[in-house]
């Protein structure tokens, strides 16, 4: 038991270590550019790109209601549509379908 | 031999092309609008003038909401392929997955990332970082019409692909000679191009109409002056794509040009109709009765468009039909009927194959294949597309070209002046409607002037459609046209509002 959670605390500390490589090297260069190598430790940071965001969101006005629109789009294309009217007409396994195309393809004419 | 229901093509063709022109109401206005702020933007940067800022975060509003409701609007069409167009969606195999699939992780994954930073980052990204972001996701939306384009040019021009009879799937031999084929360079040109111009309009129109209303006038006046500039260069480069586009659908599909000419008897010297009105129910086989009640024409014009001299030759429909001609490659062409002759050969030899005969059939179906979709044709009248909608199209998209052309060339000699003018801006406002007719107009041209093809000269749609029942297809294709009637009414209520609000105080 002592040995899984020290193997987690490890990983995580890796993944932590690496997420916040990763996102000092995305943030140095998108978000505080001018600011060169004093980028700020907040700010180079998995939480610094979360705020990024969380700010973002939270500032919207007219967004709000395009993010509506959008995720309810979203929800009429691939739960509604894809489900109950477009579904893909050709079933089975590759070798199904390329024999049911060619028995098409080949009756048609 | 299985006839399919005609209507049931119709109906699948119908709901494929409400769906296409639904989607297209929205990407032309992203390609152009943000080309268009990212210009403003790069002001802004250079001049640092809040002004500008307020500009282009006006007309980025706008763009956003564009975005937002077009957003997913092209997935329905993926939906359909699978659905009313297996056969075809089969057919293609992974020549027209590879270049989605490129853009749905490539450009997609540009945009998705850079659109956040454009919108949330004014007050977080510095300047030029944030300008890199703009354009950063306006090259994505750029390399996803790439993509798109890459796929529908292979529709109109199949290349770099070989026939597989086992799997009866094309199989992609050179990904360059797809991506890279002249007809999908100059198809991603001319659309976009066009689309610069659409966007052009638009700006130039919602200024105006903030003209006649007297309000943020610096701001018209501003947004005018660059928009009608690059209006301008996109204007000539449109143009200039389409001669080319002209000569390769002459070399590739000449039966769309022909239609797109009302042209039945082909020859040398052969002039481009300008304006004309087709007289009703012209039979192809007796050119010799004039085929329009009048026209103005340019002589020599479409020998020019279609091979760059004005003596070339340019087959009409009828010789198209009967053949006979010699090509460009030097060889006689051969005739409707010996096409579907070539192209039953082909299917007879892809169902012997499928049988397990030897490899004699293997070889047959290779030599006839180019011509495959040709044996599904009952007669050769089915390969002349409807010579109207492509005749008129064609002309509705010339001419409003070259009206846009002459409005960015008047605007710019104008100048403030044009403030004074309240016609002239009440036309320019209604200029907005017409953008989006011409650019649906250059869809029509190209998608119905290849009827009846899925593929050129592959497969035609009597065989790509799935054998649905006409009612299903009737059902869909009501509801997306009040889905995407809702959304569109939504699109131009946000829109309104947004622009009835104007821009930001440092503009007013």
């Amino acid at each position: 038991m002592y040995d899984v959670r020290c193997t987690i605390e490890k990983f995580a500390r890796v993944a932590r270590g690496f997420g916040e490589a990763v996102a000092n090297g995305v943030l140095a260069f998108f978000l505080a550019p001018e600011q060169g190598s004093r980028v700020q430790c907040e700010t180079m940071s998995i939480r610094g790109i979360c705020k990024f965001y969380r700010d973002g969101f939270q500032r919207m006005t007219l967004g709000r209601t395009l993010w509506c629109i959008i995720l309810l789009k979203l929800v009429i294309i691939f739960v509604v549509l894809r489900v109950f009217f477009m579904t893909p007409y050709l079933q089975g396994t590759d070798e199904q379908k390329s024999r049911a195309v060619a028995e098409e393809l080949t009756n048609r004419n | 031999m299985e006839p399919i229901d005609t209507s049931l093509i119709d109906w699948s063709r119908a709901q494929f092309a409400l769906t296409a022109m639904y989607h297209w109401i929205f990407v032309p206005l992203t390609l152009g609008l943000g080309l268009i702020m990212c210009i403003m933007e790069a002001i802004y940067v250079r001049t640092g003038k809040e002004f500008w800022k307020a500009t282009t975060r006006f007309w980025m509003k706008l763009f956003g909401i564009n975005f937002a409701m077009g957003v997913a609007t092209g997935i329905i069409l993926e939906f359909e392929f699978g659905t009313n167009w297996s056969n075809y969606s089969w057919f293609v195999g992974d020549i027209f997955g590879a270049p989605l699939a490129v853009e749905g992780i490539v450009a997609f994954f540009l945009e998705a990332t850079f659109i956040a930073l454009m919108f949330f980052g004014w007050d977080k990204l510095g300047k030029k970082t944030h300008l890199l972001s703009t354009w950063m996701t306006v090259l994505g939306a750029t390399f996803s019409a790439w993509w798109i384009l890459v796929a529908n040019s292979w529709m109109q021009y199949p290349v770099g692909m070989e026939f597989n009879p086992e799997t009866v799937r094309s199989e992609m031999v050179s990904f360059a000679a797809v991506a890279l084929s002249p007809v999908a360079i100059t198809k991603f040109l001319h659309t976009v191009t066009s689309s610069w111009v659409l966007g052009a309009v638009f700006v130039v129109g919602v200024s105006a109409w903030y003209m006649l209303r007297g309000r943020h006038t610096d701001f018209a006046h501003a947004s005018i002056r660059v928009a009608s500039l690059f209006g301008l260069i996109a204007a000539l480069l449109t143009a200039a794509t389409g001669h080319q586009s002209g000569v390769d659908i002459a070399r590739h599909q000449p039966m769309k040009l022909a239609a797109a000419e009302g042209l039945y008897e082909g020859g040398t010297h052969v002039g481009l109709v300008g304006v004309g009105l087709l007289k009703p129910g012209v039979n192809w086989a007796h050119p010799e009765e004039d085929p329009f009640l009048f026209k103005i024409e340019i002589p020599c014009g479409l020998s020019m468009l279609a091979t760059n001299t004005p003596d070339g030759y340019v087959p009409g429909i009828k010789n198209l039909l009967e053949g006979g001609y010699v090509g460009e490659d030097g060889l006689k062409a051969p005739s409707a009927e010996q096409k579907m002759a070539f192209g039953r050969k082909a299917i007879d030899a892809l169902r012997d194959c499928k049988r397990g005969t030897d490899g004699e059939q293997t070889e047959i179906l290779r030599e006839n294949f180019p011509y495959f979709g040709y044996g599904y044709l009952k007669t050769p009248e089915e390969l002349v597309p409807p010579v109207a909608a492509t005749f008129y199209s064609f002309r509705v998209m010339v001419i409003l070209g070259g009206y846009f052309l002459a409005l960015f060339a008047g605007l710019l000699l104008v100048g403030k002046r044009i403030a004074a003018w309240k016609p002239a801006l009440l036309m320019i406002l209604l200029s907005i409607p017409l953008a989006y007719a011409a650019s649906e107009a250059g869809w029509i041209v190209a998608e119905v002037g290849r009827q009846p093809w899925a593929i050129q000269d592959l497969l035609p749609n009597c065989a790509a459609v799935s054998k649905l029942s006409v009612c299903s297809v009737q059902t869909t294709f009501w509801i997306f046209a009040v889905l995407f009637t809702v959304l569109l009414v939504a699109e131009l209520c946000i829109m309104l509002r947004a622009i009835a609000a104007g821009p930001e105080k440092e503009c007013a």
